[in-house]
């Protein structure tokens, strides 16, 4: 299952559904009141208390963990959740610590267990930026001119002065793009490099023409 | 000048060494006025020397002057090094700067051709970078060998007012396809901590062996609540997928995570003593070495495990000081919410604990190195495993340089200001990665040697042992010497000959490293190290399977070096052969390692653990080295076709002297003062290749050519003084380029080039010798060292025209007036042929030119093909 995102959807059908949820979830009536968690949920499914609700209510393991791995999605700060689905899994290992990656999500892994039951595990950690990162099309040509240009500065400059222009001209044109703030300080650095290892390759390209 | 003043900072670099070898390690003391005498000494003392043999004294006060400068900004920004330290840096950049304007003016203005020229410059930028690294290196010894205060240096937290402070910890052990007698070794040793709070989670990484993962799993059971263990199956991302499940399955009140790796014995006194450390906020991770005190004088063991011991006596303890500590290898505690808030471990990248810790101190976290073993690696792998090993921790590198290049440029806070990275820590990292290219530059440097020998062997030609074959290869050999035999010495408390074991050891593993680099390079995700598979009972067949390149590297070396030698014995030849038997001792290593290595394969890792990537073979990956290698080839023979210049241009006036020859050097031979300056003695203009001399000596036959092309095409031959000193005749014409030519003089360098045989020149029997010459007429080949008189008319150069076609009597031009004691170039008396009483007669005027050495056709490729490497050392 994928991660809710948005915000929740909170309706007084769905605080009905989950008020009445939990009178019959009080009054024993565990049946009753997991259908009505359901349907809170299926009316809401960012809300956070139908989730704690169904992971107390839930006939399974694999579904406790489920939800509990749901409301640690939507709710990061909530220390309860995660205690108590780490607590949750550790009591599903210990007696079969076996565990097969099945896929996985930025916020979750998806795994099986041997019986084949599918669980979701919590991250609980950042998200990170993935490499290489995804750039903007021209910066990353200028980029790689760049970096030709700087191979290329090796031989007599020559490199750098069919290189540099060119990630210069790049740079420019992705300037001219939308860019978010790093983006656009990094083609200013390319624009700005390039231009001087430009100037620093035309003395060797001035070298290599004298000795022709 | 730039001569002079190279050499000069050579004198005071090697009076700094010289101090630091005797006394560096010794003085844990300092004082700024220490310092600043101990630098007025070195400089005086070099000043005197050079005062007494080639200095000049203007020049010399230039240059002190300049080099008081460094070496007071070097005792004022290194301040907690002692006085030899900080004047053995100042004079190694000093030496550096003055080589780099040296070579580069050799380079850029020597006659050369087009193709040869960007070859040129190519090896210039290598050789530059090489000496770059070779600093990197010097810096780091000196930083931890000649320190006095310590900011950083923790050896313990045991004592700490903190060490009360016992949050919960998470141990994580990966386990693979270790033994199962060291894997239980390390889960035993980590029951054993004294420590109230801790969790080990044994994760079974893809254990094929169902048996083997049982009884991990019910020995887990017996040690207790503690202990958790859990198998992943068909997990993605080497290791660090497993490390981020793990982290994900830490308990939630754990506040720090080890790492530790099936086969370390682990002391129970780690987490105690360790532990109080995060008791600051601020610090992320821990870092500690492997205990090696095990494997003394065990033939295999001792020098892999001393080999890696570099990195944790020298690299870290110098990056420790920085806050720049790499995370890496050893035993390791990480603050969890720091891991958690970088977003774990990088799943792309092989050496995934670096490339965390640099993510951890990017975001303004600590990093602590305490240099205190708190385990013992129960499990050294044989060579196949530590050439993986090596193979993952460069090619990892390389993945950490290219993520993470950006972020560790000067601009990078201006970029990203979440990158709080020091200019400091930025430096450390970007090095510590470069270093990796030192293995690719051994490779080279034994390339160049290789090719010299060979070249050597068709002709007797030593011109290729100029450039950087012979600046790189001694700076490396001293170097690596230096690395291991001072500098971990000075820490690690070996033996000289443990060093050196571990210099063999490390440096036999150089292609593996070279190899990986390249990958490294242009690998889009990690791959690995696939080993040539041998049969289980062949040991010595295995040993030698495993180490085969290295095995072919060295005996070629070996082979090439010595015959070399054989075939042109001499000073050149034997330096190369010596370069080169080193070279190949080194790589020879690797199979003798091998060996050592075969009896522990049943008991030890013949495989990497964690290693279920994409695999390349070691043949496979080296085909770019080759590739290189031929391309380099090619290139070189590709200079043979191309016409050289025609004539001596006028950019080449700009190269710089030659230097003051060895017997000037140690006073041997004394030129007074006033003299020391004269241009004179400059080598002139000249061609630096063998192929030259027949196009330097080509105007000689054209006399009739006139104007400035011709002049500056026209060569004189140097005259051999008693003391050894080659003296430029004037010229016999007027030259109106700043400096007169010479044909057979080299262009400089600190070794003397290549020298073909001169033109011999032919004596009739009936031409007695010089017996009375006139005494107003000193004899050519005895003149006064820096100011030759001019030759006598009845001995003209072999430039001269044939004395049997005289050219008409022409007057030169006013503007090419030559100085009243040079004869006219085209006077008659000067093309007069000499008088049979008179000084030895001149080669036979109409002689075609000089002939080339031995092997003439061999000898020009020969020398074409070095030709881009020959410029960088004159």
């Amino acid at each position: 299952m994928n991660p809710p995102s948005g915000n929740s959807n909170h309706t007084p059908h769905t605080g009905y559904l989950l008020d009445e949820a939990n009178r019959r979830y009080a009054a024993g009536e565990d049946q009753e009141a997991y259908q009505l968690c359901l349907e809170a949920i299926l009316a809401d499914p960012l809300n956070v208390q139908a989730w704690r609700l169904r992971a107390e209510l839930a006939p399974s393991a694999e579904e406790r963990l489920m939800s509990l791995t749901q409301v640690q999605t939507l709710d990061k700060k909530d220390p309860t959740a995660e205690l108590e689905s780490y607590q949750l899994l550790r009591d599903l290992l210990a007696q079969d610590p076996y565990l097969e990656y099945v896929g996985e999500t930025d916020q979750q892994y998806r795994v099986r267990d041997r019986s084949g039951e599918m669980l979701l595990v919590p991250k609980n950690r950042r998200i990170t930026e993935t490499f290489p990162a995804d750039r903007p099309l021209a910066l990353r040509r200028a980029n790689r001119f760049f970096r030709w240009a700087i191979l290329g500065s090796l031989f007599a400059g020559l490199g750098a002065v069919v290189f540099a222009p060119l990630a210069a001209i790049m740079a420019y044109t992705a300037l001219r793009t939308p860019l978010n703030v790093k983006d656009h300080k990094r083609a200013l650095i390319i624009m700005s490099l390039s231009t001087g290892l430009l100037m620093l390759a035309l003395p060797f390209v001035f070298l290599l023409f004298i000795h022709i | 000048m730039i001569t002079r003043a190279l050499f000069l900072s050579v004198g005071w670099l090697a009076i700094s060494l010289l101090g630091l070898f005797l006394l560096g390690k010794r003085i844990k003391w300092g004082h700024p006025f220490i310092s600043v005498s101990w630098l007025v000494t070195v400089i005086l003392i070099g000043d005197a020397w050079a005062l007494l043999t080639f200095g000049v004294i203007g020049e010399l006060i230039l240059v002190s002057v300049l080099a008081l400068l460094a070496g007071l900004f070097v005792v004022l920004w290194r301040n907690s090094w002692n006085a030899l330290g900080q004047t053995a840096w100042a004079m190694s950049i000093l030496t550096l700067f003055f080589f780099i304007i040296y070579s580069f003016t050799v380079t850029a203005f020597t006659p050369l051709n087009p193709l040869a020229f960007v070859l040129a410059l190519l090896f210039f930028f290598l050789e530059v970078a090489g000496l770059l690294l070779v600093m990197t290196y010097l810096y780091q010894g000196l930083d931890v060998a000649t320190r006095i205060h310590w900011q950083r240096r923790i050896h313990s937290f045991a004592s700490d007012p903190n060490a009360k402070f016992t949050p919960a910890v998470a141990l994580h052990v990966l386990i693979d396809e270790q033994p199962f007698e060291s894997a239980a070794a390390t889960l035993r040793s980590l029951a054993r901590l004294d420590y109230p709070n801790y969790q080990v989670l044994v994760i079974d990484a893809n254990i094929a062996n169902e048996e083997q993962r049982r009884k991990i799993e019910l020995l887990c059971w017996e040690l207790g609540q503690n202990f958790r263990f859990l198998h992943l199956e068909k997990w993605p991302g080497f290791w660090s997928g497993e490390l981020n499940f793990a982290l994900a399955q830490t308990e939630p009140k754990a506040a720090i995570i080890a790492v530790v790796n099936a086969g370390d014995e682990v002391y129970p006194a780690y987490l105690k003593d360790l532990v109080p450390a995060f008791y600051n906020p601020q610090v992320a991770f821990v870092q500690t070495p492997l205990d090696n005190r095990e494997w003394q004088d065990h033939p295999y063991l001792e020098p892999a495990s001393n080999g890696r011991q570099y990195f944790y006596q020298v690299s870290l303890p110098s990056r420790n000081e920085h806050n720049a500590v790499a995370l890496a290898g050893g035993l390791k505690l990480i603050r969890k919410s720091a891991l958690q808030e970088i977003g774990g471990w990088d799943e792309w990248c092989l050496t995934e604990q670096s490339e965390a810790g640099l993510r951890m101190l990017m975001r303004g976290y600590e990093g602590l190195f305490v240099n205190q073993p708190y385990a013992r690696n129960r499990v050294l792998p044989d060579i196949a495993g530590l050439k993986k090993q090596i193979f993952r921790s460069a090619f990892g590198g390389m993945q950490i340089l290219r993520k993470h290049w950006e972020a560790l440029m000067p601009w990078a806070g201006w970029v990203d200001p979440e990158n709080k990275l020091t200019n400091t820590q930025r430096l450390a990292f970007l090095t510590g990665g470069l270093q990796w290219f030192t293995d690719i530059f051994n490779l080279l440097v034994i390339f160049f040697l290789l090719l010299g020998a060979i070249l050597s062997l068709f002709a007797p030609l030593l011109r290729p042992l100029a450039g950087p074959l012979l600046v790189l290869p001694i700076v490396y050999v001293c170097l690596h010497l230096w690395r291991y035999l001072w500098a971990l010495r000075s820490q690690g408390r070996i033996s000289l000959l443990m060093a050196l074991r571990a210099l063999y050891s490390r440096m036999s593993m150089s292609w593996t490293a070279a190899l990986a680099c390249l990958q490294g390079l242009i690998q889009p995700i990690g791959v690995f190290l696939q080993m040539p598979k041998a049969k289980p009972g062949a040991r010595v067949l295995r040993a030698f399977r495993y180490a085969r390149p290295e095995l072919i590297i060295g005996l070629a070396a070996l082979v090439a070096g010595i015959l070399a030698f054989i075939v042109n014995p001499g000073f050149g030849t034997g330096v190369l052969a010596a370069l080169l038997v080193w070279q190949a001792s080194l790589f020879l290593y690797a199979p003798l390692f091998s060996l050592r290595g075969a009896p522990a394969i049943s008991n030890t890792l013949s495989g990497a653990a964690g290693e279920r990537g994409r695999s390349i073979r070691e043949g496979r990956s080296a085909r770019w080295i080759f590739g290189l290698g031929v391309l380099a080839l090619l290139v070189g023979a590709g200079i043979h076709f191309l016409p050289p210049p025609q004539a001596t241009p006028s950019y080449a006036s700009f190269q710089p002297p030659t230097p003051p020859p060895p017997q000037q050097l140690v006073g041997m031979q004394q030129v007074p003062l006033d003299q020391r300056a004269n241009p004179s003695t400059d080598p002139g203009l000249t061609l630096p290749y063998a192929g030259a001399q027949q196009l330097n000596s080509a105007p000689t036959t054209a006399p009739t050519v006139v104007g400035t092309e011709a002049v500056n095409a026209a060569v004189t031959e140097p005259v051999a003084t008693p003391a050894g000193v080659a003296v430029t005749p004037a010229p016999t014409v007027a030259v109106p380029t700043p400096r007169p030519p010479a044909a057979t003089e080299p262009t400089g360098g600190l070794l003397p080039p290549y020298i073909p045989p001169p033109p011999k020149a032919t004596r009739p029997p009936t031409q007695p010798p010089p017996t009375n010459p006139p005494p107003t007429d000193p004899p050519p080949t005895n003149p006064p060292p820096t100011n030759p008189p001019p030759p006598p008319p009845t001995d003209p150069p072999p430039t001269n025209p044939p004395p049997s076609e005289p050219p008409p009597p022409t007057d030169p031009p006013p503007g090419t007036q030559p100085p009243p004691t040079d004869p006219p170039p085209t006077q008659p008396p000067a093309t007069k042929p000499p008088k049979p009483t008179k000084t030895p007669k001149p080669p036979k005027p109409t002689q075609p030119p000089p002939p080339p050495p031995a092997g003439a056709d061999t000898l020009n490729l020969s020398a074409l093909l070095w030709l881009p490497y020959t410029p960088i050392w004159y």
